[in-house]
């Protein structure tokens, strides 16, 4: 007995995937059919946006979405205009038997003590460009004193703490801050 | 026990530094030294290659020869007057 095979002709056209990636369900239209090994338009490789400090968010209209392992670069803190670059807390007038002792501090190399009441700051990091930032300081000892900004190198700065009155004081603690471009 | 650096200031008194944290390699004394040394020069980046200690005490272009004075320990300065740099009497 022969037995004869009849190829039967595939009745379905299969055509690439054209899925719409959307916010809702919605029925599509077309009357083609896909393999269920084809590969969906998913993902896309553009760079996403670099987040800098005070950014709007953004819903977002693209139609495909990132990988799930994605990354953004952000704003480096040296760049940041509202960022203070450098503090420092200080012991500055180390009393009975105590030490000269930086409590804690950013940025900040090494503390001197100058004089009575001034203070000399070397920065880790320097800043861009001499006497174009802003170092600010205060400090108590059951009163506030101010600091006034003497002037700065890109590397360090130096402060005068005083009372009040004018006269320069070793406060405990003394504290400083600056701001600027680095 | 921590190390303070002394060094002397233009005006003949001294300054008392306090060094952040560890400095195995010596790069914050050094640049702390760079930059109590300036006079003229604000505007100069500290390079470590080509600001060494020697560079410093020998005198660069805007800044006065500088060098330590001393090290001492913290111990030292547990005195009794806050300005004590100006009772200080020294010794070798």
């Amino acid at each position: 007995m022969t037995i004869n095979v009849t190829p039967i002709p595939r009745l379905t056209a299969l055509t690439d995937p054209a899925f719409i990636l959307g916010t809702s369900n919605a029925a599509g239209s077309a009357i083609t059919a896909v393999a269920s090994n084809s590969t969906l338009l998913a993902f896309d490789a553009t760079l996403p946006d670099a987040i800098t400090f005070g950014q709007s968010g953004a819903a977002g209209s693209a139609t495909v979405t990132s990988r799930r392992d994605h990354a953004h670069a952000t704003e480096s803190v040296t760049a940041a205009s509202s960022s203070a670059k450098a503090w420092s807390m200080t012991n500055a007038w180390p009393g009975l038997g105590s030490d000269f002792v930086i409590n804690d501090s950013y940025n900040v190399d090494s503390i001197a003590d100058n004089g009575p009441g001034l203070f000399t700051l070397t920065w880790t990091t320097d800043f861009a460009v001499a006497n174009t930032y802003v170092n600010g300081g205060w400090g108590s000892e059951g009163r506030i004193v101010g600091a006034i900004y003497n002037g700065a190198a890109v590397g360090s700065s130096q402060n005068t703490v005083v009372t009040d009155s004018g006269a320069r004081t070793d406060g405990n603690p003394v504290m400083f801050v600056a701001f600027g471009a680095q | 026990m921590a190390k303070l650096q002394v060094i002397p200031n233009s005006d003949g008194g001294v300054s008392i530094i306090k060094i952040v944290g560890d400095d195995p390699g010596g790069l914050k004394l050094t640049k702390t030294l760079f930059e109590h040394s300036r006079t003229t020069d604000m505007d100069t980046h500290f390079e470590p290659a080509v600001h060494t200690l020697e560079a410093i005490a020998a005198g660069l272009p805007g800044h006065r020869a500088l060098s330590l004075s001393a090290e001492i320990d913290d111990a030292d300065v547990r005195l009794l007057d806050r300005y004590f740099r100006d009772a200080w009497e020294w010794s070798d």
